[in-house]
């Protein structure tokens, strides 16, 4: 009896398991309702994208594997919802921290061209650049970034204040990155001239760096000059324009009277000038000083966040 | 030395090599350095409750430690607590080794049992060894093996589906004794398993397409089967009483799920069918494979992945082998293999198609199945068996002419390249992916035009490689990713003793218990979410502010001077909560008052108070305690209600001086006693004495049964065969 079983039996029509195949990819295809697949993905990988969260407010260290799930998150969420502006956003910062530049500044190209307003998205952008010796690019960037209508960025985050909807439960959060983020706007600012001028100065583009540094030391939203007066004053060196170099190293010294490498540079333009007395000084001065420590590396660790958001995928799986 | 006879050591010796690398690979969790899944953790927990009473003559039935007591069959048949195989791992327990590695050795091996299983039942398929090795590779390093570590109650399920479809493939072809004893041993021990629904259905299924598939051969067997019954009777009748007792355990819990008295609140999150195992669609939604599984997850970043992997991985293998078998021809069994597999995965996929809800609605076993999952895990076998079948049907059909066999080539070639150019389109591929797509490709078009390679020694470890090269990196990474910080190895290694305590910890307190006791809890950890115990403790969590509550619920025995009814239906939460909040000398009693108790009635006098058993003293003294029962000496000069703060259920009965007394649910969630004035011996139990005699009875029988049975297979292969 089972022998026969154990014979195999021929079909007349369907005589090709590639056929049998088709039927089943038809059948499972047909089938399937695809907005529940993409909910049910979400929701699996949402403690992912929770992490992330915990990862930027310095919570938690970095997972590979989770960022990994963050990207899927992102990505899944972007075909859920392509109205939504953050993911590439947030997809551009999490390739960052995986390392993969190159998908980081496309995910930051495609978050730009969708919000060309948004300060952040060129300073992410610059620092994606400026990380992988891109300097050109990250100067443009940069500069972009700082000419963006400030008014603008700020609109953005009242837009997605707007869409914190989606996620009822969490809005408190929302309410309160919103405001940090506005403090930070300010500081970034800064950073933004201290990284175009650096950019520049990498592409010993002296005549750049002077005009942006100089430029910025102007600002009254700059409130941190010392260094980029510094940069003026250093790109003025190497224009060998010694007494604009001697003016912005003697601001530079206004703005911080401890900027150890001003000394080093005054004492060398004086020298230059010919008062090796006047230079020793300095010289010695400095000396008794320690470097500023300008450590562009933490500064390549500070992003402007796309804020955490989550949609609520389990209620509208519950009504879908 | 002949061909065959090379292949029939070699094999072996494959396979015996197979279940090395599984170990060697898997070698942190067995020895108890990697922490298991959270799942695989509290079947670990549950192992040593049970072992740990079991040597001390008990069967737990009870578990007084956790929300102030609560049943535990249910969780116990997540191990197969009746399996007559655990005598192995209990006994060695017992001589004194470490509970961790027992417990992991012994379900890896119990794992290999069930693979074994399988590799018979595809020696008994294919009659060839190597399409029997090659299927049984593919499933031993498939998804199913790491529920050993994760979801262990499948691979209890697992075990004895897989013998039962031996035993009974067996018995088709020969109807004999010893393969109808088999099938009944396997029914046996997944009637004792967590939810044999999950076989059930994976049968049931089978059965449905086995009918459309052979109607006239099924007819035939039918018919064999009537004959075996008729003149085997008396066999028959022992196996369905047999099969009838090892029921029992579940008809208890059907029966007394359905009294509305035990709450599982995760579960049962929007079901209005009335039963403590019910599951609503939605968890069982959540717990489908679509969200841990995608189409892209099934081949990238497969470094990354840890218990997503549980879901369902197989090698990358057999991708290959379903791009090659497309030309194959199609025959039944090829139908019957992938239409369970596809029935049993547009299950698993939920409410992402349609099937599942419709089972749900309309087939009350799918009420009961939450981890749908399992059903996919289920058809593994069936998947390795139909890939196998694939590899063996692609070489019985290579032409002979050479034209023939190069086109055959172009395709197999073809196939190979499209199938690395996705993979690299996808990314994030494992190298032994692609070595494995490279050396595949090698093998088939060598194959091809060698077709004698089939029968050398080096194809079978050809095929060796092929299946297992894969997942022996991706079970590498899986060890890997399996997080280490903060983990110091299991603790409780050896038998820990069921204490009574007089008071169990307040909110958020420790109570510095001795490190050879089961720890208690203070009864509010597993949060309203994840609630399984007596709804009436539910019922009282959540009407009574915590902090009262908590304060109240620290002493387990508190014996009060006046008594009052409470209706169900109109509890006044307040005058509770004011009861508990001041010690006030009054118990409540959920039913009406009558015979001796009614002298309790009456109003408190200025100055009376409870009194709260802190310890053992003159008046009150515990005499014995187990999880399933307690027995206290009380000697008092009136007559008092003793209120013992341990969830009620209606199972619980009590004896005063060895005569049974009616116990009452006091304190809306708690077992009361009348207690007359004068020395009493109080003995409080879960369940009658005679249940607790017929687990053990049972335990014995299945045993027993086991052992028949061996005994019968052994005969039967020392009996010399004449065909």
């Amino acid at each position: 009896m089972i022998k026969k079983i154990s014979q195999p039996q021929r079909f007349v029509i369907i005589n090709r398991l590639f056929f049998l195949y088709l039927m089943i990819f038809l059948l499972v295809g047909s089938s399937i309702n695809h907005k529940k697949v993409t909910i049910r993905i979400l929701n699996h990988l949402r403690d992912s994208a929770r992490y992330i969260n915990q990862f930027v407010e310095k919570k938690a260290p970095f997972d590979e594997i989770i960022f990994r799930e963050a990207v899927e998150y992102y990505q899944t969420l972007k075909v859920y919802k392509p109205q939504f502006p953050l993911q590439n956003n947030m997809l551009g910062f999490l390739y960052y921290q995986l390392k993969d530049y190159d998908k980081s500044a496309i995910f930051y190209k495609q978050a730009i061209t969708e919000n060309p307003d948004f300060f952040g998205l060129y300073y992410n952008l610059g620092i994606v650049y400026y990380k992988t010796g891109r300097w050109k690019e990250a100067g443009e960037m940069f500069s972009q970034a700082l000419s963006v209508d400030p008014q603008a960025s700020r609109d953005y985050y009242n837009f997605i204040g707007h869409i914190k909807y989606y996620d009822p439960e969490d809005v408190n959060r929302m309410t309160g990155w919103l405001k940090t983020e506005f403090v930070e706007v300010g500081n970034g600012y800064t950073k933004a001239f201290e990284f175009v001028v650096k950019s520049y100065d990498r592409l010993k583009d002296y005549e750049k760096v002077y005009t942006l540094a100089a430029k910025a030391c102007q600002d009254p939203k700059i409130q941190q000059k010392d260094f980029l007066a510094f940069m003026a004053g250093k790109a003025a060196y190497a224009s060998d324009k010694k007494q604009q170099a001697l003016y912005w190293f003697n601001q530079c010294l206004r703005y911080n009277a401890k900027y150890r490498e001003a000394y080093d540079y005054l004492g060398m333009v004086l020298k230059d000038l010919g008062q090796s007395d006047m230079a020793a000084k300095f010289i010695e001065i400095g000396n008794t000083l320690e470097k500023v420590n300008k450590n562009t590396e933490e500064d390549l660790k500070l992003f402007y966040y796309p804020p955490y958001f989550e949609l609520n995928v389990e209620s509208e799986a519950s009504h879908g | 030395m002949n061909h065959k006879k090379s292949i029939k050591i070699l094999v072996p010796i494959l396979l015996a090599l197979a279940f090395g690398l599984w170990v060697y690979v898997f070698r942190g969790f067995l020895l108890g350095q990697k922490p298991l899944s959270a799942d695989g953790e509290s079947y670990l927990y549950w192992g040593k409750f049970y072992f740990d009473n079991m040597i001390k003559g008990v069967y737990p039935l009870w578990y007084p430690f956790s929300e102030w007591g609560k049943s535990i069959e249910y969780i116990l048949r997540f191990l197969g607590d009746l399996n007559p195989f655990l005598v192995i791992p209990f006994s060695l327990y017992k001589m004194g080794l470490p509970y961790a590695p027992v417990y992991l050795a012994y379900a890896a091996a119990y794992y290999f049992l069930g693979i074994l299983g399988f590799f018979f039942l595809a020696q008994k398929y294919f009659k060839n060894f190597c399409w029997s090795l090659l299927s049984t590779l593919l499933l031993l390093f498939s998804s199913l093996g790491l529920n050993v570590f994760f979801n262990y109650c499948e691979i209890v399920l697992f075990v004895p589906t897989v013998w039962f479809f031996y035993f009974l493939y067996s018995f088709c072809e020969d109807f004999k004794k010893e393969n109808f004893l088999g099938i009944v041993f396997c029914l046996m021990i997944v009637s004792i398993t967590y939810i044999p629904f999950y076989f059930l259905a994976t049968f049931l299924t089978f059965l449905f397409f086995f009918s459309i598939l052979y109607t006239h051969q099924l007819k035939e067997l039918s018919l064999k089967f009537v004959q075996f019954f008729k003149s085997h009777k008396a066999l028959s009748l022992v196996s369905l009483v047999a099969l009838f007792l090892s029921m029992v355990p579940g008809l208890i819990w059907v029966i007394e799920g359905a009294c509305k008295e035990i709450i599982c609140t995760y579960r049962q999150t929007g079901t209005a069918f009335a039963h403590a195992g019910a599951v609503g669609l939605r968890p069982i939604n959540i717990g489908g494979i679509v969200g841990p599984i995608t189409i892209e997850r099934l081949f990238s970043g497969l470094n990354l992945r840890v218990n997503q992997l549980s879901y369902f991985f197989f090698s990358v293998f057999i991708y290959l082998i379903l791009l090659i078998s497309l030309w194959n021809r199609t025959h039944k069994r090829a139908v019957l293999f992938l239409s369970i597999c596809l029935v049993m995965f547009l299950i698993a996929i939920t409410d992402v198609v349609g099937l599942h809800q419709f089972l749900y609605e309309h087939l009350i076993i799918f009420k009961f199945m939450r981890n749908i999952y399992y059903l996919l895990s289920l058809s593994l076998p069936f998947l390795a068996l139909f890939m196998a079948e694939a590899v063996k049907d692609f070489f019985d059909a290579v032409p002979e002419s050479a034209q023939g066999k190069f086109k055959l080539s172009v395709f197999v070639v073809f196939v190979h390249a499209g199938f690395a150019g996705i993979l690299y389109h996808l990314g994030g591929i494992l190298p032994t992916s692609y070595i494995t797509i490279l050396l595949s490709g090698i093998f088939f078009l060598f194959s091809i035009w060698n077709l004698k390679f089939k029968s050398s020694m080096l194809f079978p470890m050809i095929l060796f490689i092929l299946a297992i090269l894969q997942p022996l990196e991706v079970f590498f990474y899986y060890s890997k990713n399996t997080p280490k910080s903060g983990f110091q190895g299991y603790s409780n290694k050896h038998v820990q003793i069921m204490a009574f305590s007089y008071r169990r910890p307040k909110i958020g307190e420790t109570l510095h218990q001795p490190p050879n006791t089961f720890p208690e809890n203070d009864g509010f950890g597993s949060g309203d979410g994840k609630f399984l115990g007596a709804i009436w403790t539910k019922t009282l969590r959540d009407q009574v502010d915590h902090a009262i509550l908590g304060e109240y619920v620290q002493y387990k025995f508190i014996l009060y001077d006046h008594v009052e009814t409470i209706k169900d239906q109109t509890i006044h939460w307040n005058k509770v909560s004011e009861n508990f909040q001041k010690n006030t000398d009054r118990a409540f009693v959920s039913e009406k008052i009558t015979g001796n108790l009614a002298q309790l009635k009456g109003d408190i006098k200025p100055g009376e108070s409870p009194i709260v058993i802190k310890q053992n003293g003159e008046n009150f003294q515990v005499l014995n305690f187990d999880v399933n029962s307690i027995t206290v000496r009380t000697r008092f000069n009136k007559p008092k209600f003793l209120v013992y703060n341990d969830s009620y259920l209606k199972q619980w009965e009590a004896k005063v001086n060895g005569k049974p007394v009616k116990l009452y649910r006091a304190n809306v969630a708690f077992k009361g006693v009348y207690l007359p004035a004068g020395e009493q011996v109080v003995r409080i139990q879960y369940k009658p004495t005679w249940l607790h005699y017929f687990y053990w009875f049972l335990m014995a029988f299945v045993a027993l049964f086991f052992i028949y049975f061996l005994i019968i297979l052994l005969k039967s292969l020392m009996t010399p065969r004449h065909d």
